[in-house]
């Protein structure tokens, strides 16, 4: 591989942090414009991507070529949510009636055992925290992941009982999570590719 | 005390009319797709239950623990909490659009803006709450259904009104909204489970770009710097409205608040009268046709090139076939200052007598009724607390006023909660106006007469009537009661033709006769029909009988208020006119069109869109192929531009100023023109002063002319009835109305018109402006216009051609080919067909079109309140509230036709075939279908075929030539 396309490689990647970066800045209490970012990581991820075609010389079927279709599939997917996938957001105004007109004791039951638990779990997770309010943030992740995760394990009952993420259907509720998922797996593999490439680098081959 | 902020949602009050989130979009500048209140539709469509309608405003709850809030994953939270109002909201420039809130909402209350990728929610306004305003929505309510205030005082009231509030606290997140449950309790639902949906035809979807300025719009693009009163246009509910301005451009349509009368309260069409002004379909240059006709091929060409050939074209057809060879048809588009004002002019200047406008569509069955009994054509009563807000009764037949004029319905609605008056609804359809009601008459169409003779049978045999009045204020009234009980028109005989049981009938008669005030509603569903001019005489007469007629909180109310607008020419500048008109009712034209029978019609100007309109659309559209000359003034093209030599943009609305629509109380709205017309266009009254300049009429139709205000208080109001009516006295309100009769600017408005010694307008020393001063049932002069088509002149019970039971018919002895007999009940020399009537046979009509399988009843209608003939089609948010033509169809009746909700269907009758979407819905009689008017298969969203395609122009009522288009044997299938 030429230097040309290692560094096109390089400049790949850096664009491709854009992406992390938004992820981690709109949940760090930073004080940054979400939308500016949102666009930096659209914008990054485009050339990119475009770069990293290059950065990859067309051999698509070695390993990093598999990154490289992760990346495609990460951004179309994206790319669909924000065409598509946002119209079915839409849609989701006024189409849960039966939630103003249904009643159901048992649910109500299960679900203020529900919040009682979360809050008692904030009195340790968040003492000043209001249970109506909150949920965890990136330095309750960093802080006390455990108790996060199991607080988030709880607000997730609490959604599922609500049923309105069913309803919406499967592409429209879940369809940012797979996106962020891939996403999450390209960074991985990114970070692989690069430290496999380090080492050859540092270990006189050819990268 | 908390000063938690909320709405309170009265679903005994909301009429689905959607007024709330058409003012939503408006405030905050939301385009297609973009919602923060939406109102749904929800029905039980399984026949074996059937709870009526619920309407139910869906707007963000503002919870105490709000599930969109935790869910946003930004930190700081995109959304807040207010912790004193409660209010909760969405800062849109920092959503990055993922979407978690709205998957997160149990409510399904969190609105997405899918263009601008971000959320949108309610919050309450709070850029007019800033400004001491209340929410939009409240602001606009028809029906009062939205109240806005401190929750905790919303919820006491509530309580103190002995009403139930509904707990839909399922999910535990404490809503602050509060909904008060129908007065019948939500019980039904809730036994059967959620299984209430909303119609599958309820959801268009135009595009974002299809949504023209100020929608979009950020805030600040739009800020009003001025406001100006005026009032819309469209119907005949006549709302005042406020204008807003942002330097030239209008940004937003309200109502005005300071209207005594209305309050504010506003239809949703008044404010989509917005997305008309810069609408970028609007025509506007003239058109000149260069395809063939119907192609709908044209080039732009100037006015004076446009005029100069159409007077040119017009003399050439006048020295071939006669002046009379030129028909004009001109309709609500145009106004009533056109219609009545510019258009009478120029045609008696021209010298023709086929000039029409919709009223044998619509109304003219009543007009003739009104005029024969009360000698008038204005409507007594007014919609004031203190008149028709005093009623003990309120009975509909075949009015669905709810959806037709909701505002009026929404201050009766008001009313009769307030007051506990009970509210009947007879019509084939569980209509909105129906499911407000405490009975709903499920009669079969076309029947109305039969009910109305039985109810006066029941009341005269009962010995229910109130005398004195029968005595003192009726002449013919011992003649009519003869004549009812030796018919023997009783409830027994009429429960088998109605479908309405004796019971139900009896019931029906004895509320009438003994509430203290019963106003009698009737509009469409009795007019347009062969036997309308006699089924509203019938109700007429129920009224009248029962004491409520010339009184307050009392009267037979089938609207509009007719205008009194007939200025002429002077004597000496008439054209002479050799023939008579060839038939009243347009349609009666087409055989003039097509055959040239009894007499040549040659060219037409028309306004409105007949080619979705007129009914047997196959035959009108043959019609309109053999015209010579055809022009079309509309403010958007649509199908019968297609068809047009030359079309011609009209301006619109505030563009070109005069009056509202006839108000259904004799209010009569001003409104200066405020704005230009897109492009070339121009009012109607300029183009015919112009077209008449061209063959010389300038010295009455003037250039002054032009300006409405001198039109109307120069030419329009010499009269009697409207002499005081001057934009003057109009101006100096701040809501731009006065209520005709006014003899004079001083003179006083009244009320309640014929109350009990008062004198009637224009007749000295009368209490009602007939000959006799009397209501007038039967006199020589009435039997001897009757007698001269051949019918009997009391009402004698007759329905229409295409029935699944046989019932006698109008027969008409004379086809449009022929010229049959002049009129005596049409105001100028005119043919009419010569009638009889028809005793029930195996050889019917009917019959025939049973055997080949038409076995279910077409009636057609006016659809939701958003809709209003074709125009609204052109407006995004209305396409988007209602975009697909529709039929109604019983689930039972569906279940056996194997049509699911939802599903394409073929309607056909022996005229034509159109397609639809499916509405499932158990408020309809089984036998029947309901497909709404409006449609065209040219409109700019969702194009579908009219309804008119199904319907027949020879099926008319020969007193008022009033056309059959509720009553049709038809067919239906799955496509």
């Amino acid at each position: 591989m030429s230097a040309t396309l290692i560094w096109i490689g390089v400049a790949a990647a850096m664009c491709l942090l854009a992406p992390v970066a938004y992820s981690l800045l709109k949940r760090s209490a930073a004080d940054v414009q979400p939308r500016l970012w949102f666009s930096i990581h659209v914008t990054g991820s485009l050339i990119g991507a475009c770069l990293a075609i290059i950065h990859s010389g067309g051999q698509l079927l070695s390993p990093p070529g598999v990154l490289l279709v992760l990346l495609v599939a990460t951004m179309i997917l994206g790319g669909w949510i924000r065409l598509t996938g946002s119209t079915g957001f839409a849609h989701r105004m006024g189409a849960r009636p039966n939630a103003f007109i249904a009643r159901n004791s048992q649910n109500r039951q299960t679900l203020r055992e529900l919040i009682d638990a979360k809050i008692d779990l904030l009195g340790r997770l968040e003492p000043a925290a209001s249970e109506a309010l909150f949920s965890p943030q990136l330095k309750h992740w960093l802080d006390k992941p455990l108790m996060s995760a199991r607080y988030l394990r709880l607000m997730e009952k609490e959604r599922q009982m609500s049923g309105a993420r069913v309803d919406a259907g499967a592409l429209v509720a879940w369809s940012r999570r797979i996106h962020m998922g891939l996403g999450a797996l390209f960074v991985a593999g990114l970070a692989i590719h690069i430290g496999v490439a380090l080492y050859r680098i540092l270990s006189g081959g050819v990268p | 005390m908390s000063e938690r902020l909320a709405l309170r949602i009265d679903l005994e009050r909301c009429i689905g009319c959607k007024s709330c989130e058409a003012a939503c979009k408006q405030e905050h500048g939301l385009t297609p797709g973009a919602y923060r209140t939406k109102v749904l539709w929800l029905e039980d469509s399984r026949p074996e239950v059937s709870p009526p309608t619920l309407f139910l405003p869906v707007m963000c709850q503002h919870c105490e623990r709000p599930a969109c809030l935790r869910a946003c994953p930004v930190n700081p939270k995109i959304i807040s909490r207010d912790e004193e109002t409660g209010v909760v909201s969405v800062d849109q420039d920092r959503c990055t659009g993922c979407g978690e809130c709205v998957t997160a909402c149990p409510y399904g209350a969190m609105g997405f803006d899918a263009g601008e990728n971000k959320a949108v929610k309610c919050n309450l306004c709070a850029e007019r709450r800033a400004d001491g305003m209340i929410p939009a929505c409240a602001s606009v309510c028809p029906g009062k259904a939205i109240t806005f205030g401190n929750r905790s005082d919303l919820a006491a009231e509530a309580e103190a009104m002995g009403r139930e509030v509904i707990d839909h606290d399922d999910y535990l997140l404490s809503p602050g909204t509060v909904y008060l449950a129908p007065v019948g309790g939500l019980e039904t639902r809730e036994a059967h489970g959620p299984v209430i949906h909303e119609p599958a035809v309820a959801e268009g979807k135009p595009r974002r770009s299809d949504a023209e300025y100020p929608y979009g719009a950020e805030r600040q693009d739009r800020q009003i710097d001025r406001v100006v009163p005026g009032g819309c246009n469209i119907c005949f509910n006549a709302c005042t409205l406020k204008f807003h301005f942002s330097g030239e451009r209008i940004v937003r349509i309200t109502g005005n608040e300071e209207d005594p009368v209305l309050g504010g309260r506003i239809c949703p069409k008044s404010q989509m009268t917005l997305q008309a002004y810069e609408n970028k379909e609007r025509l506007r240059s003239p058109l000149r046709r260069t395809g063939k006709r119907g192609e709908g091929k044209f080039e732009p060409v100037s006015w004076d090139e446009a005029l100069d050939d159409i007077a040119a074209r017009l003399c050439k057809i006048r020295d071939e076939y006669g002046s009379e060879a030129l028909g004009i048809f001109s309709g609500t588009r145009s106004g009533i200052m056109t219609n009545r004002g510019y258009v009478r002019l120029f045609s008696q200047l021209w010298g023709t007598p086929n000039v029409e406008t919709t009223e044998t569509l619509c109304a003219s069955g009543k007009n003739v009724a009104y005029q024969l009994t009360q000698g008038s054509l204005a409507i007594a009563n007014s919609y004031t607390p203190d008149d028709i807000g005093s009623a003990e009764a309120y009975v509909y037949v075949g009015d669905n006023q709810a959806e037709t004029r909701p505002v009026h319905f929404g201050m009766v609605n008001d009313w009769r909660l307030q007051s506990n008056a009970r509210l009947i609804v007879v019509d084939p359809r569980r209509t909105v106006t129906a499911t407000k009601a405490d009975e709903w008459l499920a009669i079969r169409t076309g029947t109305d007469m039969a009910l109305g003779l039985a109810v006066a049978y029941h009341i005269l045999d009962e010995g229910l009537q109130d005398h004195a009045f029968c005595e003192n204020w009726i002449l013919g009234f011992e003649d009519w009661r003869q004549f009812i009980l030796a018919e023997k028109y009783s409830p027994d005989w009429a429960a088998p033709i109605t479908d309405i049981p004796t019971t139900e009938i009896r019931k029906l008669a004895e509320i009438i006769a003994s509430a203290d005030g019963c106003m009698i509603f009737a509009s469409r569903g009795v007019n347009q029909h062969t036997n309308s001019v006699q089924t509203n005489r019938v109700w007429m007469y129920v009224a009248a009988i029962t004491g409520n007629w010339g009184r307050k909180g009392g009267g037979y109310f089938n609207m509009s208020s007719a205008s009194l607008i007939h200025p002429n020419v002077p004597d000496n500048r008439r054209a002479p006119i050799e023939r008579p008109m060839v038939r009243r009712n347009p349609t009666g034209w087409i055989a003039a069109m097509t055959r040239g029978r009894p007499y040549p019609v040659k060219a037409l100007i028309c306004g409105n869109n007949p080619m979705a309109q007129w009914p047997a659309q196959e035959q009108a559209r043959e019609a309109f192929q053999s015209l010579e000359l055809l022009v079309h003034m509309d403010i958007f093209e649509n199908e019968t531009s297609a068809f047009a030599d030359y079309v011609l943009p009209i301006a619109n609305g505030v563009e070109r100023g005069g009056i509202s629509r006839a108000d259904e109380d004799r209010r009569i709205v001003w409104n200066d023109p405020l704005i230009k017309p897109p492009g070339e266009a121009r009012s109607d009254g300029w183009i015919w002063i112009e077209l008449g300049k061209r063959l010389g009429y300038g010295d009455v139709l003037k250039d002054a002319y032009k300006d409405p205000a001198t039109f109307w208080d120069e030419i329009c109001i010499d009269t009697e009835e409207l002499r005081g009516c001057t934009t003057r006295r109009m101006k100096a309100r701040p809501y731009r109305w006065v209520r005709a009769p006014l003899p004079s600017e001083e003179a006083k408005e009244i009320e309640t018109l014929y109350l009990e010694g008062s004198e009637a307008i224009g007749a000295p020393g009368k209490r009602f402006p007939t000959q006799s001063g009397r209501l007038e049932f039967r006199t020589p002069a009435i039997a001897n216009k009757f007698t001269k088509l051949g019918l009997p002149d009391l009402p004698q019970f007759f329905s229409e051609q295409e029935q699944l039971v046989d019932l006698p018919v109008l027969e008409l002895l004379d086809e449009d080919d022929n010229e049959g007999t002049l009129s005596p009940f049409a105001p100028a020399p005119t043919f009419v067909s010569r009638a009889r009537i028809k005793p029930p046979g195996n050889l019917s009509r009917a019959a025939e079109l049973r055997a080949a399988g038409f076995d279910m009843e077409l009636v057609t209608g006016r659809p939701p309140a958003p809709h209003f003939h074709s125009w609204t089609h052109s407006f995004w948010q209305a396409q988007e509230m209602w975009p697909h033509l529709f039929a109604q169809i019983h689930p039972s009746r569906a279940s056996a036709l194997g049509i699911s909700d939802g599903e394409k269907i073929a309607i056909e009758t022996a005229y034509g075939r159109i397609e639809a979407m499916a509405w499932l819905t158990p408020g309809i009689r089984e036998t029947s279908i309901f497909v709404p008017i409006g449609w065209g298969e040219k409109q700019r969203f969702h194009p579908w075929r009219s309804v008119n395609f199904l319907t027949d122009q020879t099926q008319r009522d020969v007193i008022s030539e009033q056309v059959n288009l509720k009553t049709l044997l038809c067919k239906v299938s799955r496509v």
